[in-house]
């Protein structure tokens, strides 16, 4: 099984806990505004309204932060794929772990996605469709493009036989495929 | 934690996609995206225009300027290119999207042309595979373009693609050039249904009282009841004559004449709500009549309206078994199935071997619809026994907050309450780890769902698409599993779901299943 690349690690913790530190960020002057508002903080006590802010503020958006970046990491590492002779595979998932599988043979279309921040990291998203109305889509987010590149010549590249035509990107075995909880 | 990246450094490939002959559409298509978002720049327009922006023109120019340049660099972006093996195509210039089909997963070559189209000579190329979103739309590409890449993908597109044949064929182009009728291909040669004797006919009376006794149709009349009776007491309340019903009389001057038709509507319109289920299901399925032909099912329903249906056999993916609480005490079943066939009108939800039939007649019938069964209902094995434990901790764990905020409040009924609940949660666990079961043979796979309402699945293998294995938060303290299995059936009901495995054998049974389904090429079963 493969894990997703280091620097999607670096994309998820940095975009998560930015959003969280700036969602903290507003709910605290929310918070901070309705205490004074209705009372709920005597205002006669209060010497400085911005010192009470930051009172509220730091903690709140420190604690966001830092439990956002933890789960970017746990889900970053809960996340793997496989192409094997026989199936694409795919593991995810923190609090619910999915397994995910086509036949080679079962592969429909493949579609890949990266928008302008993707391409500065040079990432892909790819979808992996199999046939039927109802059947789940197989998503592999940020992938980086050489990976995307051969992963569309082993799936579409050789429908002839479902035997693998090149040797897979050397990996490095992930034993922790069921990461989530229990190892963070 | 270290930073460090995994050895997973991909070979060094090239891109091939720079050696394709990539091609773009005609410039018509910027045109047509200018006019497609002209209405979002009338609507920006009227905004700039009023009172509330007013930046001396840069507004309006900028509302102009860029959905204008977006739609030509839509266009200047959009590519599209055919080689031995697939069709490319990407489209997008901030958020770029690519898309590969193989060659031979195409199921389906369209062209369609509105007026403006047809006036310049192009048409919009839709090629479709089997899958829900994997459609590709050139839009727009001149006439004998489109004829070029429709005949050049017909030669690879499958005989047995779904519905029979592309839509365009030669006699069709030669005939219409590139703007074919859009009626889809008839199903095999029309047979005359009265020259063979139908497999099943359903009397009328059979499915009325099949659909009164449906759990659907319980479940509404017992819940219109419940209001009934909730309004009923309201109405009779002391607060009622207190409050509202001095006011009623204050302003109608007649109590009892509103009392009455209160009353009425609170038993009549929980008769009414029960009964627009089976009347609605009655008038779609009334004159059933299912007519087996060798190679496929010809079935046609409807009281009012009638609809027909034609389902291949080969295409059939799985035989879909209801027996809901009441019918398995009547012993009568509805067997159905899901098929591939994109003309199977699934919308209809009349792919059904018999809408009522006895007991255990889905067994004749599944010999008709798939061959030889290899499995029965005696070789069902049970689920993990622990499945009991995990839904008796998912029903406490529900009812627990409800229950501490009660013993607060009302502490002696919500005891009672909490009893009631508990004996409850312990016969459902039971009841449900005793339906709960799966079987697989070689081919087949065989698997009982549901708690009071039994649902029984027998999958063909080989038309396996896709395996989930998925685990919950409890599931993982307990090392359960449960397998999602998909077909590519057109129906909702083309997968199902085996709950509460030990992960072992969620994990074995998964990997025999995909290994055994991958042996079957994709032809073979669409």
């Amino acid at each position: 099984m493969r894990q997703l690349p280091v620097s999607v690690r670096r994309l998820w913790r940095t975009i998560s806990s930015v959003s969280a530190a700036i969602a903290g960020f507003l709910l605290s002057g929310v918070a901070t505004g309705v205490a004074l508002e209705t009372d709920l903080v005597d205002g006669t006590t209060v010497t400085n309204e911005w010192r009470l802010f930051a009172s509220v503020a730091v903690p709140v958006v420190v604690v966001a932060s830092g439990t956002a970046w933890w789960l970017a990491g746990a889900i970053w590492r809960g996340w793997s794929f496989a192409v094997t002779d026989a199936w694409l595979q795919t593991r995810h998932g923190v609090i619910q772990r999915i397994t995910e599988t086509i036949p080679r043979n079962r592969v429909q279309t493949i579609t890949s996605q990266n928008g302008p921040i993707d391409r500065l990291l040079n990432l892909t998203s790819v979808e992996v469709h199999s046939a039927g109305q109802h059947t789940p889509t197989i998503r592999i987010p940020h992938l980086e493009d050489v990976t995307v590149d051969w992963l569309r010549g082993e799936l579409v590249g050789h429908q002839s036989d479902s035997q693998p035509h090149s040797d897979p990107p050397p990996a490095t075995p992930t034993n922790d495929l069921v990461v989530g909880l229990d190892d963070v | 934690m270290s930073e460090e990246q995994p050895a997973d450094v991909p070979p060094a490939t090239t891109d091939q996609s720079r050696d394709l002959d990539w091609k773009r559409p005609h410039p018509f298509t910027a045109l047509y995206e200018v006019i497609r978002i002209g209405r979002s720049i009338v609507f920006l327009l009227i905004i700039t225009r009023s009172n509330v922006f007013n930046f001396e023109g840069i507004t309006e120019s900028v509302v102009i300027i860029f959905p204008l340049a977006g739609a030509l660099a839509r266009w200047l972006s959009t590519r599209y290119a055919i080689d031995d093996d697939a069709v490319h195509y990407r489209r997008g210039v901030l958020w770029r999207h690519r898309q590969i089909m193989p060659r031979s997963r195409i199921q389906n070559v369209s062209t369609t042309a509105g007026l403006a189209a047809r006036l310049t000579s192009l048409v919009e190329v839709q090629i479709s595979d089997a899958s829900k979103d994997g459609d590709i739309t050139i839009r727009f590409i001149r006439a004998e373009e489109a004829n070029r890449l429709t005949a050049l993908l017909r030669g690879q597109t499958p005989s047995r693609a779904l519905g029979g044949e592309p839509h365009v064929d030669d006699a069709t182009a030669a005939e219409h050039g590139p703007f074919p009728p859009t009626t889809a291909p008839p199903v095999g040669p029309p047979v005359d249904s009265l020259q063979v004797a139908p497999l099943v006919e359903l009397p009328l009376g059979n499915l009325i009282r099949f659909e009164v006794t449906s759990s659907k149709t319980v479940k509404a009349v017992a819940s219109a009841v419940l209001l009934g009776l909730i309004a009923i007491g309201v109405v009779f309340s002391d607060r009622f004559d207190l409050v509202i019903a001095d006011d009623i009389q204050e302003t109608t001057g007649d109590l009892s004449l509103i009392l009455v038709i209160l009353v009425a509507s609170s038993v009549g319109l929980p008769l009414i709500a029960g009964a627009f289920l089976p009347i609605e299901r009655v008038l779609h399925l009334g004159g059933f009549r299912l007519t087996a032909e060798p190679d496929r099912f010809r079935i046609q329903s409807g009281l009012i309206t009638e609809a027909k249906i034609a389902a291949r056999r080969e295409r059939i993916q799985l035989l879909d078994v209801k027996r809901d609480f009441f019918h398995r005490r009547l012993g009568v079943e509805r067997v159905g199935f899901a098929t591939a066939d994109v003309d199977s009108l699934s919308q209809w939800d009349i792919n059904l071997l018999h809408p009522a039939g006895p007991h255990d007649s889905w067994r004749s019938l599944g010999v008709e619809a798939i061959g030889p069964l290899q499995l029965d209902t005696d070789d069902l094995n049970q689920v993990s026994p622990k499945t009991r434990r995990r839904t008796l901790i998912r029903m406490a764990l529900a009812a627990a907050v409800e229950a501490i905020i009660g013993f607060v409040f009302v502490p002696l009924i919500t005891a009672v309450a909490v009893a009631a609940y508990a004996a409850w949660a312990w016969y459902f666990a039971r009841t449900r780890f005793a339906t709960l079961g799966w079987a697989r043979s070689a081919d087949q796979l065989l698997v009982r769902t549901g708690v009071f309402d039994h649902r029984i699945v027998l999958i063909q293998i080989d038309k396996i698409q896709n395996l989930r294995v998925s685990q919950t938060f409890f599931q993982r303290r307990l090392k359960l599993a449960s397998l999602m299995v998909s077909t590519a059936g057109e129906s909702s009901s083309s997968h199902v779901e085996i709950i509460d495995l030990d992960l072992e054998v969620a994990q074995r049974l998964h990997d025999q299943v995909a290994e055994r389904a991958g042996q079957t090429p994709i032809n073979e079963i669409l």
